[in-house]
């Protein structure tokens, strides 16, 4: 007994991850899981109830996202409002968000199954976003802040632009209603808010005038 | 000597080979719950636990479950192997350091396989990475010190090194994970 007494504890626990997985497996061809099934306790493995009341309803795994598409919210903050832009396209994704004065983050990553998973240069920023009905719902974390999200689709010429010459950024969200959010980082890092960005695509940086180039899931930024 | 560099290798004592094969299937479960996560499609859902938040929630408080049990393991070990001054270890601790080990890693096991179906090994971070590589770990010596206590005549330091490093494999996923939700969300059921 006390020498096969490890080896029940190894078979428990292969026991009750199997079980487990066997649940997800089993419940993988629904296109909708109906509710948040309970799987709990941690002797006896798995049994399944419909919860009445799904408490977190998972992601519905088998929603694609458009093959380009983009994306429009806007995030109240203690300093004002952070407008953020998630552009898809392919499997691919690029998130920017802004407060229009100093705030900016640019993230990129995977768009598959219905959500995105997108994270700036350094991982100081994430974005985990999911399709819920038409809109992107999900969490971005900037530093130590992190805020929920709902980004609604949005219409050409609503989208991300942007401008880049000699280290200077400057970054544009349109929103639907055709109102711009932007910040420019000079080559010093420093960052102050954009100079307009007319319906046209063009800005005056520096007394010339430039045309911001649009950006979409796939590209190179 | 022999051709198989493993199994048949002509050890100074019986107690080594057993290590040996236990280090060896530990290892093969490591990478084959890697090798899993890493292929298998992720799918971005999981059975969960009705009453929290979230998935990522309940995730997190059974991670931290195990690690409060993993603590005591640590300090009944201790005490099983007279480290804590102050005379010798009570007769239930023995009994106590096995319940609250299988205790502990079944409370994992949800959480384990929810990373692992719905999430997979990944690397999209460091974070990330060390947390796939030593959830990886974890069970793998986990399989390894639960082969090696079956067996008799080991050398002294195999059993506290094993489970020691149990312990530090479940200490640094519980790191990487549940204490940067904790930061990141606050302390949220």
């Amino acid at each position: 007994m006390k020498v096969r007494g490890p080896l029940i504890t190894l078979a428990a626990v292969a026991a009750l991850g199997v079980g487990i997985l066997l649940v997800n497996i089993s419940q993988e061809p629904d296109p909708a899981p109906p509710g948040n099934p309970v799987a709990e306790s941690t002797t006896t493995t798995a049994a399944t109830t419909p919860a009445p009341q799904p408490p977190a309803p998972p992601p519905p795994p088998a929603v694609a996202l458009p093959a380009r598409a983009d994306y429009v919210g806007k995030i109240p903050i203690a300093s004002g409002v952070i407008t953020l832009d998630i552009t898809v396209e392919g499997d691919k994704a690029i998130a920017y968000a802004c407060d229009g004065n100093s705030i900016e983050s640019w993230l990129r990553g995977p768009a598959v199954n219905g959500t995105v998973s997108l994270a700036n240069k350094d991982k100081t920023s994430r974005l985990e976003g999911r399709l819920d009905g038409t809109a992107i719902v999900g969490t971005l974390s900037i530093g130590e802040k992190t805020w929920d999200f709902t980004a609604e689709p949005v219409q050409d010429p609503a989208g991300l632009y942007v401008y880049e010459e000699g280290g200077v950024r400057s970054s544009w969200i349109v929103d639907s209603d055709g109102g711009v959010t932007g910040v420019l980082r000079l080559d010093d890092g420093s960052t102050v808010p954009a100079p307009g960005l007319e319906t046209n695509g063009t800005s005056v940086i520096d007394g010339r005038t430039v045309t911001a180039t649009r950006v979409q899931g796939a590209n190179d930024v | 000597m022999s051709e198989s560099f493993a199994t048949e290798r002509i050890s100074p004592s019986h107690g080594d080979a057993a290590v040996l094969i236990a280090v060896v299937l530990g290892a093969l479960v490591a990478v084959g719950l890697g090798v899993f996560g890493k292929v298998h499609e992720p799918q971005f859902f999981s059975v969960s636990v009705a009453g929290f938040s979230s998935g990522t929630s309940v995730k997190a408080w059974l991670a931290t479950l195990a690690v409060a049990l993993a603590l005591f393991q640590l300090v009944s070990a201790f005490a099983m192997y007279r480290l804590i001054p102050g005379g010798k270890a009570p007769a239930w601790i023995g009994a106590a350091h096995v319940w609250s080990g299988r205790l502990a890693v079944l409370a994992s096991v949800p959480v384990a396989v929810h990373c692992l179906y719905a999430l997979g090994f990944q690397e999209t971070d460091n974070r990330v990475l060390f947390h796939s590589l030593f959830g990886c770990f974890f069970y793998g010596v986990f399989v390894t010190k639960m082969i090696l206590l079956t067996r008799k005549g080991l050398r002294g330091w195999v059993i506290p090194i094993a489970g020691g490093l149990v312990f530090f494999g479940l200490v640094y996923v519980w790191l990487t994970s549940a204490l940067w939700f904790f930061q990141t969300n606050g302390i949220t059921l």
